[in-house]
């Protein structure tokens, strides 16, 4: 992209929003959002704007007195908590940064922007909330943050996924070239599809689970609004994937195919070695067996995702979660701060 | 990084396979290498990892294919072939390596991964039929494992002593299947498969017990009966706490012990352990423990009885000593301490809670009989505009919400931003940073830990200050100015209306300007404001901003939306129609906005609230008004024996509760009621229920407190009261309408003989200056397993979200109309739940029932207001009010609240609206609705996207969706190579 910091020769002021492009998009150096062409990216940019929340909203007080508690939690327990946060607290920002340095150079179409600006705030939000748990907790900062070092299979995860943003940084990397390119769309599946659509999901259903016998459920809370925000990081990446091959159908070769698919069988045999290391026994609801099911189940919903078939053939053996994540929740304003608001902004005085 | 390791670890698979080797010298070291690994089994159980036992499987695997009639033992067979040894050492070691290439320290390896493993070299090796005879043998083991598994003690549990025991399987299905005991469409065998899922070897005595109920609720939104379920295994571990701590050595849990053995017990220790009132043991406790019902404590459901476990029934160090039928008459007792025939009272009281027909308030539950019997729910004060006077109103705070009561503050008196301050020669902050310290006074203050403390703020829309005390729930801008733990609502005088209505200015003022304006209402208050206006005119105020009144009523309402404060309550309307205008003026209403009193700086407004059952007095389709009328003259008695049984936390509450004796009754059930009656809430039907409802209740209510008033005397401040000169609710609306000036729009129907209870008012007296008002009964109602105060159906499935956790619930109305047409399966319940509890887009739910069951969201605002009108009209105080909202329209918005204000309402409660976008749905097949999410209104790519197992099930004709989910279902079913992936057992 060596025309970034120049104008383009023309600069066309009634631009067609048709002949926008997601990929190797060439009339990008004046930031044109409107016309808008990929109303998709613009709604889910407003649907991120509309689910803002801050970590400081959610009080950590019962948390605290659980955690202090000297029987409030098992130390099985205490080792799921301590683990997810490590991971958590830097795969976030691993996202951050691959959006900032990998996606957002070479995705120059406008209203996908936008998208990607609001999630990198979302991941810095997430990497707050991590913070502000251990704050809250009085944990150790130093160890949790550095628990990626520590702690082999996050620390395998997180290779897995930095290794595709390396591809992407070296200096004579670029999308014109079809080997780029797809280099470029294996960088998105790694990290939407597999890294926040994958890597994340054992580490919800763990602490989701505290949450649903009514324990640490400040950190509960925190981890509902992040799979709130998650669900849309998702939904943006997989148009995104899906809107690029529909645009560039040559891309998708039978081989690319087949890395994609072992790669998601690499990333869950390293998801189900992570679940199995957070459990070395088991808690209650939770066992490493189970999780080997689960994390094929969501593989599986992936995959369909981005039209390839799904392969494990596994259902969630967390029933469960139905309560903690899919049914809509009525709060007791007396007792629980209502997170269902949205911004006042969108609100319409004409019609 | 790891290079080093992989070193150290890189293992010698000659001397590996020799270990499974009889003979050999290394033999006996071998397991040493491995003791950083562990292996889970599929019973949980976590054994040493031992590659010979890998072997030894390999072995039988080769044997049976090259010699199979051989049954020989394998080990020495395989001895013998030096060829076998060899091939399986190699083999061996290379599944060794994948298992623990990921785990350079060691960890935990689970059974099926392992022989995939194992498969997996026997593949690459070439050796496809050993991989076959493999694979059956996994088959084989399977199989015979899905016989064996119900019996036999598999797992151990973890004793509270350390020690460990064989889990006790037939007594969990003893228990379980008790628990099912007379409940329809409910299988003790489905719990009992969820309870073996969340188990593991070692796992905690109470962690088993613990299991039971989250299995059971687990099964809520498939059969909602399931809530019962789980109330009971819940109610068999209560009985297991509290008998053990109040009747030590006794035959604990079992059915054995009886209420009437336990019951004085219970008393006698709890007297013992200062937390109940020694007063209380002087009753007859053994004829007041007769008259304890054991059953009814199986009719609770698990959202009541968790809530009365978590934070109802008395503990003594967190461990919970009182059994629910004990909780209610101990309320009833300590409501009947000064009574004549104490316990005849107690026992009529008791049984009225018992039987769900009405409930006490939280703070009644919580605090009757005990030590510091603090029983009311409410508290208004008003602030003055003095330091002094400040502190000690958040002092009177901290004092009055200790003891668990929610409190209403007025601050319309405290001067506004840049306001001179004479002592100082300075200019006020304003009220905004006084709100920050009530707001931390709050948290601070939790009600003894049972929950947060709980204050809301109220402040009049002329107020200098109310631009900023609209923002103060923004969950942006600085901090210092925000009050994120308190509630807040506006005090809106009819005149702003009127300005709004009318396109007019509004003026801000600072109060201690306009000190005249926060006592004045109605056309009074109109004259002062309009000449405040013509001073600023003039220039005589340096003070002042004028504002569009419409600009000022779109920030209102935008902020509503956004942060679900400020609520909107109406300052005329709740004067106009006060019985009690001869004694002062209404400053506020309280937390909920159900309650509208008379505050001043020696009076702090006290309410007493309760609410009767609705759907418990309906017979054969119709309201039974003598059981209603029996249940509210004894709900009148107790709520009129709180005023003076009360612990009260200041002198001024004390001394203005004594004076007035206001209480609040009010309902809970309406939904349910309308559900039982098969009525939709958007209905002319469903508002004429309201109103005879609530006409009903009120025409009881009133007559009981005249009653009570010939027997115990009239409240003190009766002479002058609207009631002495022979008013009922009903006739202050022409008060309302006169001051309004026509803009009224309020039914005035009636269908009782008032004209005879007007004139009993007016001669013989009122026991109380107010009886009725509306409470949200967020708590109760869950306790009785009703739906909450008038409110409609939330969602037809959905969690609820409180201190407790949280609680799936399903409409069982629905459910059980969904089954008796046959239309109650997997795909509904999936559906239910992809279009988040609503059922208007559910093509195979009949449009009766879609008009039956619709939503809160579905609702025209204009049903809850107008049934709201109807209900006000009897209501001397008036009712938590929710409005929902499903567009995020302004103009709507605008419309809803006019409405209501023209409805006559006096107050409203939260806005309610849907978020944005949503999450994704976890345990349902979502990508079958299509790969964007549902809540996604522009189509991408990906819309074009259908999943290959769907699509091929099209290009194969005519699938229906039954199809669909079979094919889902098969591919479970299929789940890896030995059928043995647990979800789908």
């Amino acid at each position: 992209m060596t025309t970034a910091h120049s104008l383009p020769a023309r600069v066309s002021f009634a631009r067609q929003p048709g002949s926008k492009r997601l990929l190797n998009d060439r009339q990008v150096a004046v930031n044109q959002l409107m016309p808008l062409k990929y109303h998709w990216a613009w709604e889910h940019y407003l649907n991120g704007c509309q689910n803002n929340w801050l970590p400081q909203e959610v009080p950590m007080d019962r948390d605290l007195a659980l955690w202090k508690s000297p029987h409030g939690l098992s130390d099985d327990e205490r080792t799921v908590v301590l683990r997810n946060l490590g991971f958590f607290s830097t795969a976030e920002s691993l996202v951050g940064n691959n959006i900032v340095l990998a996606v957002f150079k070479h995705i120059t179409n406008p209203e996908c922007r936008q998208y990607l600006l609001r999630q990198a705030f979302e991941e810095a939000i997430h990497t707050h909330a991590f913070h502000y748990i251990v704050e809250s907790l009085g944990l150790d900062g130093g160890e949790v943050f550095a628990m990626h070092r520590a702690v082999n299979t996050i620390h395998d995860k997180d290779n897995f996924t930095m290794r595709l943003t390396e591809a992407v940084l070296m200096p004579d990397f670029g999308t014109d070239s079809f080997a780029g390119a797809q280099q470029f769309l294996d960088n998105l599946i790694g990290y939407y599809v597999i890294m926040e659509g994958l890597f994340f999901y054992s580490g919800f259903a763990m602490m989701l689970s505290l949450h649903r016998q009514n324990r640490m459920t400040g950190i509960g809370q925190q981890f509902q609004y992040i799979l709130r925000d998650e669900s849309t990081h998702l939904s943006f990446g997989i148009d995104l994937i899906n809107g690029i091959r529909q645009e560039n159908p040559e891309l998708w070769t039978a081989d690319f195919e087949q890395r994609i698919i072992d790669k998601i069988d690499q990333a869950v045999e390293l998801e189900t070695a992570y679940a199995e290391d957070c459990l070395p026994r088991g808690i209650l609801g939770l066992t490493a067996g189970l999780f080997r099911d689960y994390v094929r189940y969501v593989a599986d919903r992936r995959l369909e995702r981005i039209a390839l078939p799904a392969r494990y053939g596994c259902a969630n053996p967390f029933g469960w979660m139905s309560e903690t994540i899919d049914l809509k929740k009525e709060k007791n304003f007396f007792e629980t701060r209502v997170v269902e608001y949205q911004s006042g902004g969108l609100l319409d005085w004409d019609n | 990084m790891t290079n080093a390791v992989v070193e150290n670890r890189r293992p010698d698979w000659e001397l590996a396979a020799a270990a499974m080797s009889p003979g050999q010298p290394d033999a006996g070291r071998e397991p040493n290498r491995w003791t950083a690994f562990r292996v889970i089994r599929r019973n949980g159980q976590l054994t040493p990892f031992d590659p010979a036992k890998i072997a030894a499987a390999m072995t039988k695997a080769f044997l049976a294919v090259e010699s199979p009639a051989s049954e020989a033992p394998a080990v020495t067979a395989a001895g013998d072939s030096p060829r076998i040894r060899q091939t399986v050492a190699r083999l061996t070691g290379q599944a060794v390596e994948s298992l623990t290439r990921r785990h350079p320290d060691g960890g935990t390896l689970h059974i099926e991964d392992i022989q995939d493993q194992v498969e997996l070299a026997l593949m690459r090796a070439g050796e496809h039929k050993v991989a076959r005879a493999y694979v059956l043998y996994r088959e084989d083991r399977a199989r015979l494992r899905a016989i064996e598994v119900p019996s036999g003690p598999l797992l151990h549990v973890t004793r509270g002593d350390g020690s460990r025991q064989p889990l006790d399987l037939a007594q969990l299905e003893r228990q379980v299947a008790e628990a099912c005991v007379g409940l329809a469409d409910v299988a003790a065998a489905d719990v009992l498969k969820e309870v073996r899922r969340n188990l593991f070897d070692g796992v905690g005595e109470d962690d088993v017990r613990r299991s039971l109920v989250l299995a059971a609720r687990s099964l809520v939104e498939r059969e909602p009966n399931y809530t019962y379920v789980a109330a009971r295994l819940l109610l068999d571990n209560l009985r297991l706490e509290a008998l053990g701590l109040v009747m030590p050595g006794g035959a604990q849990g079992s059915g054995l012990t009886s209420y009437a053995e336990y019951f004085p017990a219970y008393v006698r220790r709890a007297v013992e352990w200062e937390l109940l009132d020694s007063r209380l043991e002087q009753f007859d406790l053994e004829l007041l423990a007769a008259a304890l019902d054991a059953d009814a404590d199986r009719s609770f459901s698990y959202l009541g009885l968790q809530t009365l476990y978590d934070r109802y029934l008395l503990h003594r160090d967190e461990r919970r000593f009182e059994l629910p039928q004990a909780l209610f008459m101990r309320v009833a007792m300590g409501l009947a301490l000064g009574e004549i025939d104490r316990e005849a009272r107690a026992i009529q009281f008791y049984k009225l809670l018992s039987s769900f027909r009405f409930m006490s308030s939280t703070p009644t539950l919580f605090n009757s009989g005990t030590l510091r019997p603090q029983l009311s729910s409410c508290y208004l004060t008003t602030v003055p505009d003095r330091l002094d006077g400040i502190y000690s109103a958040l002092r009177d705070n901290a004092l009055l919400s200790k003891f668990a009561g929610g409190l209403g503050n007025d601050w319309t008196r405290v001067r506004a931003l840049g306001a001179p301050i004479k002592g100082t020669n300075g200019k006020s902050q304003g009220v905004v940073p006084f709100l920050k310290v009530a707001n931390d006074t709050a948290v601070a203050v939790n009600q003894g830990g049972k929950r947060k403390g709980a204050v809301c703020a109220y402040l009049e829309t002329w107020h200098l200050d109310i631009e900023e005390f609209l923002e103060l729930r923004k969950n942006t801008g600085d901090e210092r100015r925000r009050t994120q733990d308190m509630h807040t609502a506006n005090w809106i005088p009819d005149l702003f209306i009127e300005r709004v209505l009318d396109g007019g200015q509004w003026t801000l003022f600072s109060p201690d300007d306009v000190p005249d304006l926060p006592d004045l209402h109605g056309p009074a208050f109109a004259e002062a404001y309009c000449r405040h206006e013509a001073r600023a005119d003039r220039g005589e105020l340096r003070l002042f901003k004028r504002v569009e009144a419409v600009v000022l009523w779109r920030k209102m309402l935008t902020m509503l939306f956004e942060t679900g404060h400020p609520w909107l309550t109406f300052k005329d309307a709740c004067n106009l129609r006060s019985p009690q205008q001869h004694a002062g003026v209404v400053h506020s209403s309280n937390l909920c906005t159900e309650i509208t009193l008379n505050t001043a700086d020696d009076e702090i407004a006290v309410c007493n609230l309760g609410s009767v059952n609705l759907p418990a007095h309906l017979a054969d389709g119709r309201l039974d008004h003598e059981l209603l009328h029996d249940t509210v003259c004894t709900a009148m008695r107790m709520l009129d024996n709180v005023i003076d049984l009360n612990y009260y936390g200041v002198p001024q509450a004390r001394r203005s509760n004594l004076r007035h004796r206001p209480v609040g009754l009010g309902v809970m059930g309406f939904q349910d009621l309308l559900h039982v009656l098969r009525v939709p809430y958007a209905s002319n039907e469903a508002v004429e229920w309201a109103d005879h409802t609530m006409e009903a209740l009120s025409y009881s209510a009133i007559q009981a407190s005249s009653g009570l008033a010939q027997e115990r005397g009239r409240y003190p401040s009766f002479e002058g009261s609207s009631w002495s000169r022979g008013l009922v609710p009903l006739d202050t609306i022409e008060l309302l309408a006169q001051a309004r000036g026509g803009s009224l729009e309020v039914d005035r129907s009636a269908t009782l003989d008032w004209d005879a209870l007007r004139q009993r008012v007016a001669t013989v007296g009122m026991r109380n200056s107010n009886c009725l008002a509306i409470a949200p009964t967020a708590t109760i109602s869950n306790i009785c397993g009703v739906s909450q105060s008038t409110e409609p159906t939330y969602e037809n499935l959905y969690v609820k979200s409180n201190l407790s956790g949280e609680f799936t619930v399903v409409n069982p109305y629905l459910v059980a109309d969904l089954k008796q047409r046959g239309l109650w399966d997997e795909t509904m319940l999936n559906d239910l739940k992809y279009f988040d509890g609503s059922v208007a887009s559910i093509e195979r739910v009949p449009d009766d029932l879609k008009r039956l069951y619709a939503t809160a969201f579905e609702i025209e605002p204009s049903w809850l207001i107008e049934a709201a009108s109807r209900r006000q009209k009897w209501i001397d105080q008036s009712q938590s009010l929710n409005l929902y909202i499903s567009q995020p329209s302004g103009k709507q918005l605008s419309e809803m609240y006019l409405s209501a204000w023209r409805k006559g309402l006096k107050t409203t409660y939260y806005l309610r609206s849907h978020g944005a976008a949503g999450i994704e749905k976890s345990t349902l097949d979502v990508n079958r609705h299509g790969i964007q999410p549902r809540w996604m209104k522009s189509s991408s790519a990906s819309a074009s996207i259908v999943p290959e197992r769907l699509s091929r099930l099209e290009a194969g004709g005519d699938a229906t969706r039954a199809d669909v989910d079979d094919l889902v279902a098969d591919r479970a079913r299929q789940c890896q190579v030995d059928a043995e992936c647990e979800s789908c057992q």
